[in-house]
């Protein structure tokens, strides 16, 4: 029963009632005392451990919306236009044109073994001034081992010719085959059934997406970001009883850094609804301190800049508008149902007005019919709710998480071509949730945004695009406000703010170590905060990003 | 260009209820060749168990060589599985989710040894123009039918004569080619046949337009006096007249009731 004192140049508790310290006392993985050193010193003895003193122990990052599949970037090439962090802390550059990306791409050809495939991810040639990536690009890389990248979108992926050969595309009559201007196959695949017709390569990328065994590798991206708690939202582990019980034993390690939130992905889960239920509420030993069930998730459509999302009129702006509901709106409610009345948490992929409201409107009939006044269900991405929904959402006591990266990844294309200036303005409105008293988090749906907390609270403060202009600067919120966001809120609404998000007396030890106060730094520096790494449960994590 | 030798898939649309799974069991349970129909869940076939040879997680075999499959995380996957079986099917029926675009899914049905036989989508004549004027639904429905390559009316023996009229202008508003085929309940009507009068394409056109309002479908091949033939189709009280090599028939006329 041992008792360590961790003393720092600020501590930050994400607790409003003492918003700041100078010394954590940790006994038992949990925290004994907060406050003086002094006061943490009345406990008895303790081992006063200073190796943070010149950093800020801040209440640990809180990530309620995340996936497992970020541990995708320890298995494939990454060739986007930002930086990025692989889960071994090694940084992947962003490329910055056409030739940087051949040049990169000729480098991981020479790494691999004859007629392997060469796979890498996050190609986002809207950034090289309007040149269009072709299969003759990729032709100058390699033109005897297959070559598939896939856009940061997800909707497209651009091969080589010796794909393009290998599957006959040119003679085929898909309709996502790209052409060029005399109607020959350029290399582009569009959409998932036209991705699927370069059948190997698209099985060896899909394979490297998701493999619940790679939870370890996810954990150390978070621990990276500064995470610790963090959901996966969205899996079908409850499908799997074996993989369920791994997926206990490995996150029950001390050296497992991060607590899980396991949400069960009701769209694809393929069981009943009650059984489903049934089984999160009887989960028995499977559950432990670092392994929660507390909320299940529901798609209920695509993405604004996928054009997939479900608009209210006047619908897109430039483009085709793809609107896809994945649920029947009338079956929303028997979905949801077995959930709220066993008490269990609802997340809902809503990013259209349209999927809002079905949402709300749901929660709304399931409150009439069974009251949960503690219900927290949450609108999660929510990033067209009209001012009119949050109204309801907040007289019904439901949450939002907004994805406030998009201001900084797609606000430009917002503007210009998705919805138009108006409501990307006033896209993932964090001000008009906060003027109303809804309990909000943010979140970077990673691996779709990189995880940073530090990033999602850079872009709810600022809403600065990549021109350097804001985007609807109403709907900014304060460094205080953000912060909330990522840790206690965030908590909140995963039915956890008992046991993380914040630094309070009896609850777990989960810290986020990081080298500069986000309350000090001028707000346009929060994402460059470096963090050292975490506490989670009293064990030490460092970051192993060089 | 569809490859010799590939599959041909026939893609079922429609919205929740339209009548996408009475129509699949009827394909299953009258099929005289092994085909294959892949669906988003068992729980809404409901098929006969006297058909059923032998029932797995994911397939059901049936007793005349056909098999039901859930199609799960993948349809790609669902696809090559059922390419892969030792009788590969003679053709795939895929039964599109209530919310989805038949033309989306139906661009699975390419490569892989598959090619589109074509987009049937369920309407219901009952719900379809309220459902449609649901703004969450609008696009979601009308998507549906402009993907099709043939419209069916279901329930058509249940709606109001007034509601079928304004269900046909309706349709040809949302898409100009759609030629609807009323399938449900037919049982419900009376079909009888009649002989066309003599002369020609537009007096015949006139002769049908005047039937009686409880005519919900007639269709036949009529030989003008000119002594070609022509298609004549009536569905409500549109009636429409193509050119047509077959031979001359009776009028067939369903009315409603007895």
């Amino acid at each position: 029963m041992s008792t360590t004192i961790y003393t720092a140049r600020v501590i930050r508790t994400a607790n409003e009632s003492q918003p700041t310290a100078q010394a954590v006392a940790v006994r038992d993985g949990k925290v004994l005392a907060v406050g003086s050193l002094e006061d943490c010193l009345s406990w008895g003895d303790a081992t006063i451990d200073t190796r943070f003193e010149n950093q800020v122990i801040s209440a640990g990052f809180v990530e309620a919306h995340a996936h497992q599949m970020e541990s995708m970037f320890a298995h494939i090439a990454y060739i986007g236009w930002f930086d990025r962090w692989r889960p071994d802390g090694t940084l992947a550059r962003g490329t910055k044109s056409v030739d940087e990306l051949i040049t990169r791409l000729r480098e991981i050809d020479a790494t691999l073994e004859p007629g392997a495939p060469l796979l890498a991810a996050g190609l986002d040639p809207i950034y090289y001034g309007g040149e269009r990536v072709n299969r003759h690009h990729l032709d100058e890389v390699s033109t005897s081992r297959p070559i598939m990248l896939m856009h940061q979108s997800g909707h497209l992926t651009t091969c080589n010719s010796v794909v393009v050969n290998k599957y006959d595309l040119n003679s085929m009559d898909a309709p996502g085959i790209g052409r060029d201007a005399n109607g020959v196959a350029n290399g582009e695949l569009r959409e998932p059934a036209a991705m699927a017709l370069a059948t190997d390569e698209w099985r060896a990328y899909v394979a490297m997406l998701s493999n619940p065994a790679d939870i370890a590798l996810f954990a150390q991206s978070m621990r990276n970001a500064g995470i610790t708690t963090a959901a996966d939202l969205a899996n079908s582990l409850l499908r799997l009883p074996a993989m369920i019980e791994r997926l206990s034993n490995v996150t029950k390690e001390d050296s497992f850094p991060v607590r899980v939130v396991a949400a069960t992905h009701i769209n694809t889960i393929g069981m009943q609804m009650q059984e489903v239920a049934d089984k999160l509420c009887n989960l028995g030993t499977i559950n432990h301190d670092k392994l929660h069930f507390p909320i299940v998730k529901l798609v209920l459509d695509g993405s604004i800049q996928g054009f997939t999302a479900m608009i209210s009129w006047p619908g897109v702006f430039k483009g085709e508008d793809h609107g896809q509901f994945l649920v029947p709106p009338e079956q929303v409610i028997d979905l949801l149902r077995p959930f709220h009345r066993a008490g269990i948490g609802i997340h809902c992929h809503c990013n259209g007005d349209l999927t809002a409201g079905v949402f709300i409107d749901a929660i709304d009939q399931l409150l009439r019919e069974h009251s949960w006044l503690d219900h927290r269900h949450t609108i999660t991405h929510a990033q067209l709710v009209t001012n009119a929904q949050l109204r309801r959402a907040k007289n019904l006591g439901m949450c939002c998480n907004f994805f406030s990266n998009h201001v900084w990844t797609w606000g430009e294309q917002h503007r210009a071509i998705t919805v138009g200036p108006d409501r990307a303005d006033r896209i993932d409105p964090c001000a008009t949730a906060e003027r109303l008293g809804i309990s909000f988090a943010l979140h970077s749906d990673a691996p779709v945004t990189p995880p940073s907390q530090l990033h999602t609270m850079w872009a709810a403060v600022n809403r600065v695009m990549p021109n350097g202009k804001v985007l609807g600067p109403n709907e900014r919120i304060s460094v205080a406000s953000a912060y909330k966001a990522v840790t206690i809120d965030a908590a909140y609404q995963m039915h956890m703010d008992h046991l993380v998000g914040s630094i309070e007396v009896g609850k777990f030890a989960d810290f986020t170590i990081l080298d500069m106060d986000p309350f000090e730094v001028d707000p346009m520096e929060l994402r460059d905060i470096n963090v050292w790494g975490t506490v989670v449960g009293g064990v030490i994590h460092p970051s192993n990003r060089g | 260009m569809a490859a010799v030798n590939t599959i041909p898939v026939l893609v079922v649309g429609g919205y929740l209820g339209a009548g996408k799974t009475t129509f699949i069991n009827q394909l299953l349970s009258t099929a005289k060749e092994p085909i294959a129909v892949l669906v988003n869940d068992f729980g809404s076939v409901n098929i006969d168990a006297a058909l059923i040879a032998e029932q797995h997680a994911d397939t059901i075999e049936l007793t005349n060589g056909c098999v039901c499959c859930v199609i799960g995380d993948s349809l790609v996957d669902a696809l090559q599985l059922v390419a892969s079986r030792t009788t590969p099917p003679t053709e795939v029926i895929i039964e599109a989710s209530g919310v989805a675009d038949p033309a989306k899914v139906a661009e699975y049905a390419y490569g892989h040894g598959f090619h589109l036989a074509g987009i049937v989508t369920m309407v219901d004549a009952t719900t379809v123009r309220e459902r449609h004027a649901d703004v969450r639904l609008a696009r979601t429905i009308e998507r549906q039918i402009i993907a099709a390559h043939e419209v069916r009316i279901t329930k058509a023996d249940i709606a109001p004569l007034a509601e079928l009229k304004l269900l046909d202008e309706w349709l040809q508003t949302v898409k100009h080619s759609a030629t609807p085929t009323m399938v449900d309940h037919l049982a419900l009507h009376t079909t009888n046949t009649m002989d066309f009068p003599a002369g020609d394409a537009e007096f015949i056109r006139n002769w049908v337009e005047a039937l009686p309002a409880d005519i919900v479908r007639a269709k036949g091949i009529a030989r003008t006096a000119s002594g070609s033939c022509v298609l004549v189709q009536r569905v409500g009280n549109r009636t429409t007249i193509t050119p047509s090599t077959a031979n001359a028939t009776q009028l067939v006329v369903i009315r409603v009731g007895n």
